[in-house]
């Protein structure tokens, strides 16, 4: 039948390698959104965006001290007499002792802040020898931070020599830094020797770590 | 991206591009035009599988055809008066009329020279009926959707269409 001439007409067709081509440039369009592709799509909200580690150091410390003062202004100063064990101690560790480190701009500060942490950590281990309350555990967790604070000051100790032309005042915290970290050698030391210390060996370790910072110097 | 939507999207696209394609075609008379088109439906097409759950896909493709066409020929004012079929009277409007450009060669096989010539023989207001039923193979219920007009208007327009063409053929 002649109408079916008609159907000739549907010989007009694209080829495999067009349809493909079409395909995927519509894929695309769909894939970068032109499409309203993403039904899913999740849309960052306008009124709270927050990704921490996205902000500079000055938002990190407000950020940190609101949630500090926030969450518990008496929980924070009660956690400074906290000791490893107790309930507070991750507070005083990773939030008001972290405020007071975001604090410091300076590579002199940041060491400063360093030698003065290394030296609460030594009284930590004073006092839970003092009170019998020392064990492996505690011992192990108080050299893993004394070895960070070692790690961050020896870090900050090469930056200010690469920067600082002054000599003196290189050297002058150097000087200040060598007798901070020898007192706290011969501190170790004397907690080293108690006999109620459950671990000696990570204490000799912790003591081998100053003297290779000192050396290193 | 919902793999199953996807899927659906794949299958649409592989049963129904080349039906598209030459309804555009056989409009705007441009291959490139048309192609652009094409990818434009099937973008809108997405959407709206996004959007809602699809009766008849196949008519909502070619709605979506028809409608592009018209915004492309609104915007382009070179078209010769006479390429233009006036619309159903329900429809009260112009519509760029198929097979009224000249086609390359190349684009139309020379077996479909009569084709052409049979859909050039009909009045414009029925070309697209029967080129929708007899070609693309579409059903009234999916050509009225795509004409936004009646079923029954359709099945009018079809065996109006149906008559000429016998009576050209002398059949």
């Amino acid at each position: 039948m002649k109408i079916d001439e008609l159907k000739k007409l549907k010989n007009i067709r694209l080829s495999d390698s067009e349809k493909k081509e079409i395909f995927g440039r519509i894929m695309k369009a769909i894939g970068d959104g032109k499409a309203g592709a993403q039904s899913t799509r999740s849309v960052p909200s306008p009124f709270f965006r927050f990704s921490f580690f996205s902000y500079g150091r000055f938002a990190k410390v407000a950020v940190l001290s609101v949630l500090v003062l926030f969450v518990a202004g008496t929980t924070a100063f009660a956690s400074l007499k906290s000791l490893p064990g107790d309930l507070l101690y991750g507070v005083k560790i990773n939030v008001v002792e972290k405020i007071q480190s975001l604090t410091k701009v300076s590579s002199e500060e940041r060491v400063k802040d360093n030698s003065e942490r290394i030296e609460k950590r030594v009284n930590e281990l004073k006092k839970l020898t003092e009170t019998g309350r020392l064990t492996k555990e505690k011992t192990k967790k108080i050299q893993k931070n004394i070895n960070k604070n070692l790690d961050n000051l020896d870090q900050d100790i090469r930056h200010i020599k690469e920067k600082s032309k002054k000599v003196q005042g290189a050297s002058g915290l150097q000087k200040k830094l060598d007798v901070d970290l020898e007192n706290r050698s011969v501190e170790i030391e004397n907690i080293r020797k108690n006999e109620k210390v459950p671990d000696k060996e990570a204490l000799q370790s912790v003591l081998n770590r100053i003297n290779h910072s000192r050396e290193g110097r | 991206m919902d793999p199953h939507l996807e899927k659906s999207f794949e299958k649409a696209y592989a049963e129904n591009v080349d039906g598209v394609f030459r309804f555009v075609l056989y409009r705007v008379s441009d291959k490139e035009q048309a192609v652009d088109i094409v990818e434009d439906t099937f973008l809108r097409f997405w959407q709206a599988l996004l959007r809602e759950k699809i009766s008849s896909e196949r008519g909502l493709l070619y709605q979506i055809a028809r409608n592009l066409v018209k915004d492309w020929y609104k915007k382009k004012k070179s078209i010769p008066l006479g390429n233009f079929a006036e619309g159903s009277r329900e429809e009260g409007e112009l519509y760029l009329d198929m097979f009224a450009g000249n086609l390359p060669k190349a684009e139309m096989m020379s077996e479909a020279g009569l084709a052409k010539e049979l859909m050039e023989s009909l009045d414009p207001i029925y070309r697209e009926a029967v080129y929708l039923r007899f070609v693309e193979e579409l059903t009234p219920t999916e050509i009225a959707k795509i004409l936004g007009v009646t079923s029954n208007i359709v099945s009018v327009r079809i065996n109006r269409g149906l008559a000429m063409l016998r009576d050209k053929l002398h059949i």
